[in-house]
């Protein structure tokens, strides 16, 4: 399992990395790539949906978080929350656009990948005292 | 300060969540008043900063994971979005056809919230003893 983890992390850092890339330098090179049967306006009215949403919920998460005075959190917690944020808006634009399948495996894998960082959390939780 | 910290993390969490909604419930393209730049324009300019933020901070904090840095206070995150924001749209004026007075004002305010972000975060760092 810790193998497992550690792969995934490292997947998800190097197609962060492409992305982040392609994102900055608007190479485009993602666009449709993952989901094949849409264009890209749809592609472009999918992300607003889903990808900025997910940014903006994480931040109104943490700051609630500095609120409520909860602190300190592991670093696999930022990535758990802007995970579970996006399967949340993934989930809410199965009523709200036309159903892809493409959209159904996104968020299939998006769910995966949530339950895989908790269990990462939790094993990280419990090397640090101050949980 | 510590009133104007916390007057400016209120005022990002409702705006964070208001624009979180706003995205869910109206998600269709969407023009900023005053903005200068078209639909197309600003869609654009959104998947090379907004995008890119999401997927940088993401990679930040799967690098901190693998370096086992741990743990973080709990406005960490938020200040990471925004510093990334802040790089993104600084990286966006070389490469963004235009530039325009939107984009510098956008600039300018996401750096002065990157500033208040750190204050808060040095500040609540202070309460725990585990940095």
């Amino acid at each position: 399992m810790d193998r497992f983890i550690k792969l995934l992390m490292g997947g998800l850092f190097l197609t962060l990395i492409f992305l982040s890339i392609d994102g900055v330098l608007e190479l485009k090179y993602h666009t449709n790539l993952l989901l094949l049967g849409v264009d890209a306006d749809q592609l472009e009215s999918l992300r607003t949906k889903t990808v900025r949403p997910t940014l903006y919920l994480t931040g109104a998460y943490f700051i609630f978080r500095y609120f409520t005075g909860k602190n300190p959190t592991s670093s696999v917690w930022p990535v758990f929350v802007m995970f579970a944020a996006f399967t949340f808006v993934q989930f809410l634009a199965f009523f709200t656009s036309p159903i892809k399948i493409a959209m159904i495996i996104s968020f299939v894998l998006s769910l995966f990948t949530t339950v895989i960082l908790r269990i990462a959390h939790n094993k990280r939780q419990k090397d640090v005292s101050t949980f | 300060m510590n009133k104007l910290v916390d007057g400016i993390m209120i005022a990002a969490a409702i705006f964070f969540l208001g624009m979180a909604i706003l995205r869910i419930v109206f998600f269709d393209y969407q023009n900023f008043p005053g903005s200068g730049l078209t639909v197309e324009e600003l869609s654009n300019w959104k998947s090379r900063t907004i995008d890119s933020t999401l997927y940088l901070t993401l990679l930040y904090f799967i690098y901190r994971y693998f370096v086992g840095k741990n743990p973080t206070s709990t406005i960490w995150p938020v200040y990471v979005i925004t510093i990334s924001f802040s790089f993104t749209q600084f990286i966006a004026l070389f490469t963004f056809d235009k530039i325009n007075l939107f984009m510098i004002i956008n600039l300018l305010i996401t750096v002065f919230a990157v500033i208040i972000f750190r204050t808060a975060h040095n500040r609540r760092k202070k309460e725990i003893s585990t940095f």
